[in-house]
């Protein structure tokens, strides 16, 4: 690393940290102020919740791509000690530098976050410093493990060439910190959703700082946020590959080095993003547990809308991430057998979108009520409900998966049968799939079990229990059959035939019966969706392990040219990265809008000028702002830290000369 | 020059603006507005209407016949579950149990629990009274006028019906009376008036005024007399003005020597947030009960 991205690294990060410990010891003097009516404090006549809504939001976009850049490099590192292809390594490094020069930027402005919070909503700040302030102690002395299990990650990467896995445990050391700096930062946020500890008639916290870390929300809250870093990290260094092999890449093998980069950020992206929708459906849950209001708020409230964009967004993300296998396979030899499989699958996945981002409620005046005979269309109604949306997310994710085998086998030839493979797939595929299916079979027993008072329905509800069980028992069983035919060498059909029995069942069964599940007995559809992800993940998982062996030391029908993909491919790249800080802008805006005029829901009120829920229109003007500005920021900090290569360039090449 | 540097930036300013036009379109659509709402503080069911469909957020899980898109809870109107609507079905409910349909309206509200539809989850409501909806009691009593008037249809409650309301809240209503939430000329539900006698002690009203013939356990410390004689007031005063008299002493200040401080204002105290509004029409029942033959 050059002396450049040294000094932003030091300087900025002590200078930083200082803020950010002085803005904790700051914290009880402030507290102090809090006691009585509601205070809040404006900078000039500027709009408080705006700065902060700025700030807090770029902080978050900084502190995701801090803490799931590590995420990717360990990862990355370990597949290039474990292959041996060195350009693994490399691309861990790299990004290992990048992440150097965010990391100041991200602690500088949680610093100024800090400061905004305890000066313009001492209030506020005073009961959360209340509640939390053993946690931040914490906090602080985990941001110093972070920093120096960085700089030493970085640092030692040479030093370590020969001991990798020293250096593996390293990394491991930095996503360790990483982590649990986020699990403590989102505990405080989801105690803002989901306040405990406090007396029901006083509202005065008695509870301890443990019991309110673990609030009901935030288990689910670090899990989504855990999945959409890694997500986020992949998109961003897929766009910055893309930047680089379009305009600063100077040869061939410049082109071939981002060009790879781009498809192993935007593998992992994908990789991450496949299980996120499950992790989002599970918070929502939690939220309407936690809250009905909330709940009702978010997909049947002021927030449906927002919902609707949101889907544009992850539409968006789908789109470009088929799109950029089909254009990439252009690269690859032999790809052509499958092109046309390709318009069915776009097919599948417009119609998909298009139901997914079909409303339930129209906003309509009245002549159009009269035209379509009320309030709904008789139709597109059904469309706008949960089952629907249920139904074509899993839709979407089957056919992602899909094109994913496709760009796997898109130059193998013909195929090792897996009989004539040894012993490993014999143990594996039965070892895997019986770790996989394990839990369906379970909760398909459970089903069968469940007595309808725990869910407030009469007893003769439970014969509705018994088809989403048996749809599960079906599954495992063509599963294990699945398995058994590839061990004799039928892995291909068993694959059609079980991620198809899949698509059907959770698309079309279980899709279908959700309307009825609605109608009959609402508080069971929960269960549904759990079993539409399970037969999803199980189909997947199942298919997976197959893939493997039925392509392992397959034959190439010829090399993958690195460096041949087309310009648009790459445009699909950075749309995918736009779109991604984009939807964690609008997710944010809808995580903190839930709670409406309340700091701490149903605790403390907001009584500040600024109560009201902004419009769509306020939310995505100023998250596309926030999204100009932090593409706008990181790509600066990435050519900071690019001048330090030139630099090692020109040296390396004046000692040649 | 490479035609990508101008190519990214511009694509990618397109994609933003494209995102932010599509929020200002759907914003558009919905007919959104910006900025905070501002509800008048009248008991009426105008207000009630609008607190069902915004501030209350019962809209979230309640529809009205074909208004509104919520199925979570029990459509208040009528559809293919209810051939009849709730301001009709709600006078059977709870009918072996001696409740009249006001009464359980307003247990539903305060408790939502107490009775939950068949079909519909237990605990998915909570008290409206309470955060975070948190209604003030006028306002609920609003909602429930503009349910009684078969959502809004009709014109107004009949006076016997909002009495009814107003009785049943008594049992439930448990957030201290706020002046600003008091409104003057407001109808005064029948109270109890011996429950009323305990309040008035309890505030310790009879520091400052005198009531012939009664006792009290605690003498006040003023022994009586800074406020004027109460007794037999409940046969020259109305209901009306004896609320008005409590939550806003400074309405009409009595003619007569030491009732004045310095100020020009009452020297009663304000007794706003520091009673229940069950304890407040108890404490005006008493008030008026007090004649003078008694």
């Amino acid at each position: 690393m050059g002396d450049g991205s040294r000094s932003v690294f030091s300087r900025g990060g002590v200078v930083a940290l200082f803020g950010l410990l002085a803005c904790f010891v700051a914290a009880p003097v402030l507290a102090q102020d809090v006691v009585g009516e509601a205070q809040y404090r404006s900078i000039g006549d500027l709009d408080s919740r705006m700065i902060m809504w700025v700030v807090a939001e770029l902080h978050l976009m900084f502190g995701a791509f801090v803490l799931g850049v590590p995420i990717f490099a360990i990862i990355v590192e370990i597949i290039g000690i474990q292959t041996g292809d060195k350009r693994y390594d490399d691309m861990a490094h790299e990004f290992t530098k990048l992440l150097s020069a965010a990391f100041a930027t991200t602690a500088a402005l949680g610093g100024l976050l800090g400061f905004l919070l305890f000066g313009l909503y001492p209030q506020f700040m005073g009961h959360l410093t209340g509640v939390f302030h053993g946690s931040m102690y914490v906090y602080a002395l985990l941001f110093f493990g972070e920093t120096f299990s960085l700089y030493i990650y970085y640092y030692s990467w040479d030093r370590l060439a020969d001991r990798k896995w020293v250096h593996v445990a390293v990394g491991g050391a930095l996503n360790f910190f990483g982590l649990a700096i986020v699990l403590v930062a989102n505990s405080w946020a989801s105690y803002m959703m989901s306040p405990v500890g406090l007396d029901p008639d006083t509202l005065a916290f008695n509870g301890d700082t443990w019991g309110a870390l673990i609030n009901p929300l935030w288990l689910p809250l670090n899990v989504h946020r855990l999945l959409a870093n890694i997500v986020f990290g992949g998109f961003v260094v897929a766009a910055y590959s893309a930047v680089r092999f379009l305009v600063t890449a100077k040869n061939d093998e410049e082109r071939a080095h981002y060009d790879w980069m781009g498809y192993v950020g935007n593998f992992v992206g994908i990789l991450a993003l496949i299980p996120l929708p499950f992790a989002g459906y599970y918070l929502g849950r939690e939220v309407y547990s936690v809250s009905p209001v909330m709940g009702n708020n978010m997909m049947g409230g002021a927030f449906s809308w927002t919902f609707i964009l949101q889907a544009l967004l992850i539409a968006m993300i789908f789109l470009a991430a088929n799109y950029y296998f089909w254009t990439s396979m252009d690269r690859i030899q032999g790809s052509n057998r499958y092109a046309g499989s390709i318009k069915w699958m776009l097919f599948l996945l417009l119609a998909a979108f298009a139901v997914w981002m079909t409303p339930h409620n129209l906003p309509l005046s009245a002549a159009e009520q009269i035209r379509i005979g009320g309030q709904y269309h008789p139709v597109l109604k059904y469309l706008g409900l949960m089952p629907a949306k249920n139904a074509v997310v899993n839709l979407i994710i089957l056919v992602t998966f899909a094109n994913f085998l496709i760009y796997r086998r898109a130059n193998q030839g013909e195929t090792v049968p897996v009989s004539q493979q040894g012993q490993s797939p014999k143990l594996l595929i039965p070892i895997v799939s019986a770790m996989v299916l394990a839990y369906p079979l379970y909760y398909g027993f459970y089903l069968l079990g469940l007595d309808p008072a725990e869910l407030d329905l009469p007893a003769e509800k439970a014969s509705l229990f018994r088809v989403p069980a048996y749809l599960l028992f079906i599954e495992v069983m063509v599963a294990v059959l699945a398995c058994v035919a590839a061990l004799y060498d039928r892995g291909r059909l068993a694959q059609m035939v079980l991620l198809g029995l899949t698509g059907i069942l959770v698309t079309g069964v279980l899709g279908v019966y959700g309307f009825e599940i609605l109608e009959k007995a609402n508080p069971f559809l929960r269960n549904i969706a759990v079993v539409q992800v399970l037969l999803m993940i199980c189909g997947i998982l199942v298919a997976l392990v197959i893939d493997i062996f039925e392509f392992r030391n397959a034959e190439t029908l010829g090399d993958i040219r690195w460096g041949d993909a087309p310009a648009r491919s790459q445009y699909a790249l950075i749309l995918q990265c736009l779109a991604i800080v984009m939807l964690m802008g609008l997710m944010g805006f809808i995580r903190s809008g839930l709670r409406e005029d309340w700091h701490i829901y149903g605790v403390l009120r907001d009584t500040s000028a600024q109560s009201w829920t902004p419009t769509n229109a306020t939310m995505t003007i100023t998250v596309g702002f926030i999204t100009l500005v932090f593409v706008s920021w990181i790509g600066v900090l990435f050519w900071i830290a690019g001048l330090s290569d030139k630099k090692e360039q020109s040296a390396q090449g004046g000692e040649g000369a | 020059m490479n035609p990508h540097v101008i190519g990214i930036p511009a694509f990618g300013l397109a994609v933003l603006l494209v995102f932010a036009f599509f929020g200002i379109w759907v914003t558009d659509l919905q007919g959104q507005k910006s900025g905070g709402s501002q509800l008048s503080g009248d008991i009426s069911a105008e207000a009630g209407r609008e607190i069902f469909w915004g501030k209350g957020k019962c809209y979230t899980c309640h529809s009205i016949g074909g208004e509104g898109s919520a199925q979570r809870c029990p459509n208040l109107g009528t559809n293919d579950q209810f051939s009849d609507p709730i301001w009709v079905r709600a006078a059977v409910r709870k009918q072996s149990e001696g409740y009249s349909r006001e009464r359980y309206i307003v247990e539903s509200i305060y408790d939502p629990n107490a009775y939950v539809v068949e079909g519909f989850s237990k605990g998915l409501m909570k008290p409206i009274n309470k955060p975070p909806i948190a209604l003030t009691d006028d306002e609920i009593t609003s909602v429930i006028a503009y349910l009684l008037t078969e959502a809004g249809a009709n014109d107004a409650v009949p006076e016997d019906v909002m009495a009814a309301v107003l009785d049943a809240q008594r049992d439930f209503a448990s957030a201290k009376v706020a002046t600003e939430e008091f409104v003057p000329g407001m109808p005064v539900p029948e109270g109890d008036a011996e429950e009323g006698f305990y309040v008035f002690e309890e505030m310790k009203c009879h520091s400052c005024h005198k009531i012939d013939g009664m006792e009290f356990e605690a003498a006040g410390d003023a022994e009586g007399g800074v406020g004027p004689d109460l007794t037999g007031i409940g046969d020259i005063q109305t209901l009306e003005y004896l609320a008005e008299s409590v939550m806003d002493p400074n309405a009409i200040i009595v003619a007569g020597d030491g009732f004045k401080g310095d100020d020009g204002n009452s020297k009663m105290p304000e007794f706003h947030d520091t009673m229940t509004l069950r304890e407040f029409i108890d404490l005006v029942a008493f008030l008026s009960s007090l004649k003078a033959e008694g």
